[in-house]
């Protein structure tokens, strides 16, 4: 029988310090639970000034470890994340370090967002299948927190910070658990969500960075502008869900969970009811935590395991899209 | 959609009397013309009436008739 990677533990780890709605809603024109009923997020977990995303990821890869044998098997680390500790060295060789891990095993980064579980899944189940590595963590780690203040109520109400492991190894199945995908990119939305002066490119007069229709926001600000990240979701979104779906001869039917990355509720909404798909199927897991950025997909798969929700056969899509702009999709076969 | 009830919806959505909403009326005098006005609207366009509206012609609309003209052939 052949092997195929398939996902065998998850976990998350968040921050301990919590910013509710009714901390931000005195900074805005809105109540606590204006807040609640716009974003669907009613608290989100903020790091401390000196934790990073890469501390997140390994608090959450140890709860993975410790009910595991044998970790020095593990010969593959992917971090996914949009704030590494250092723009080099590479967090996740830090993170081998840091675990304890056999110095056989590679490590890199990769730097995407809101899809960068689906194209972490894409690329740690390939290096597994072609035999390049055994056994993976693929991590994500975020903190878009250290890019703002409570007082930018545009993005503090969204944001929220995590860490996430998820550990994925080859068994025999008669067909691949993780699979097909759809991965997509459109960069002309690059600047509608962008830390400006976050990486080599700070130059006078970044075409990138001018003509905000909201005015300007400083280079090491997080910008967001909403409604267009928004109109981008509903021109994009479902017509790539559907394009998934004919092209690989599915529909609802086939699934029994439909797991969105978790952006806001209002986007979350808008989108079920385009993508018509059953209210019972459609995965909501964002009032605790906020929108976690390459953490939600994750942390919902725990919350749903938590919650008995999840079982053996289970088949689910997952449908990750933001910054980028990006997006990936994936069906899964739960394990 | 008739013109009554796209100006209702539009009313509602920017949180505004529709007694006071006429064609003519300026976007930027209307408080709910905001962020979460315009996620609003670009989610009306696109679910009621299937037109797609980025942010950036939201923006460059000065009135409410300019959010008529968006919609085209879809009003009655």
């Amino acid at each position: 029988m052949p092997v195929y990677p398939r996902i065998t533990g998850v976990s998350y780890a968040l921050p301990e310090g919590i910013v509710e709605n009714a901390q931000i809603a005195p900074l805005s024109k809105w109540t606590a639970e204006d807040i609640l009923r716009k974003t669907g997020i009613a608290r989100r977990h903020i790091a401390a000034p000196k934790e990073t995303a890469a501390d997140l990821a390994v608090a959450a890869a140890r709860r993975l470890l410790a009910s595991i044998k044998d970790p020095q098997s593990i010969d593959l680390i992917a971090f996914c994340t949009q704030t590494p500790d250092y723009a080099l060295p590479t967090s996740a060789c830090l993170i081998q370090d840091r675990l304890g891990l056999s110095t056989s095993c590679a490590a890199f980064d990769f730097n995407l967002g809101c899809s960068g579980y689906v194209y972490g899944l894409s690329i740690v189940q390939s290096m597994l299948r072609s035999g390049d590595a055994h056994r993976a963590l693929l991590l994500t780690g975020e903190t878009y927190s250290k890019w703002f203040d409570v007082s930018d109520v545009s993005v503090a109400t969204i944001f929220g910070d995590a860490g996430t492991a998820t550990m994925l190894e080859c068994v025999e199945a008669d067909e691949p658990p993780i699979g097909p995908f759809s991965l997509g990119t459109d960069g002309r939305g690059a600047s509608r969500l962008i830390v400006g002066g976050s990486g080599a490119r700070l130059i006078e007069g970044d075409p990138l960075l001018a003509n905000r229709p909201d005015g300007s926001c400083p280079p090491d600000r997080l910008y967001m502008d909403g409604p267009e990240v928004f109109a981008f979701t509903t021109r994009v979104v479902p017509m790539a869900v559907s394009a998934y779906l004919e092209r690989n001869g599915l529909s609802w039917d086939s699934f029994d969970h439909v797991v969105f990355h978790q952006a806001n509720r209002f986007m979350l909404d808008h989108l079920r009811k385009q993508c018509r798909i059953p209210a019972e199927k459609f995965v909501l897991c964002l009032e605790p935590f906020g929108n976690t950025v390459c953490n939600t997909i994750p942390v919902a798969l725990v919350e749903m395991q938590a919650a008995g929700r999840l079982r053996a056969g289970n088949r689910l899509l997952l449908i990750g899209f933001g910054v980028g702009y990006s997006w990936g999709i994936c069906a899964l076969r739960w394990c | 959609m008739t013109q009554a009830e796209f100006m209702n919806e539009i009313a509602f959505i920017l949180d505004e009397d529709p007694n006071r909403l006429s064609g003519g009326r300026a976007l930027d005098s209307i408080s709910g013309f905001d962020s979460a006005g315009m996620l609003g609207l670009i989610a009306f366009f696109d679910g009621q009436l299937g037109v797609k509206i980025n942010a950036d012609a939201l923006r460059a609309a000065r009135t409410v008739d300019d959010l008529k003209a968006m919609a085209a052939d879809k009003i009655e």
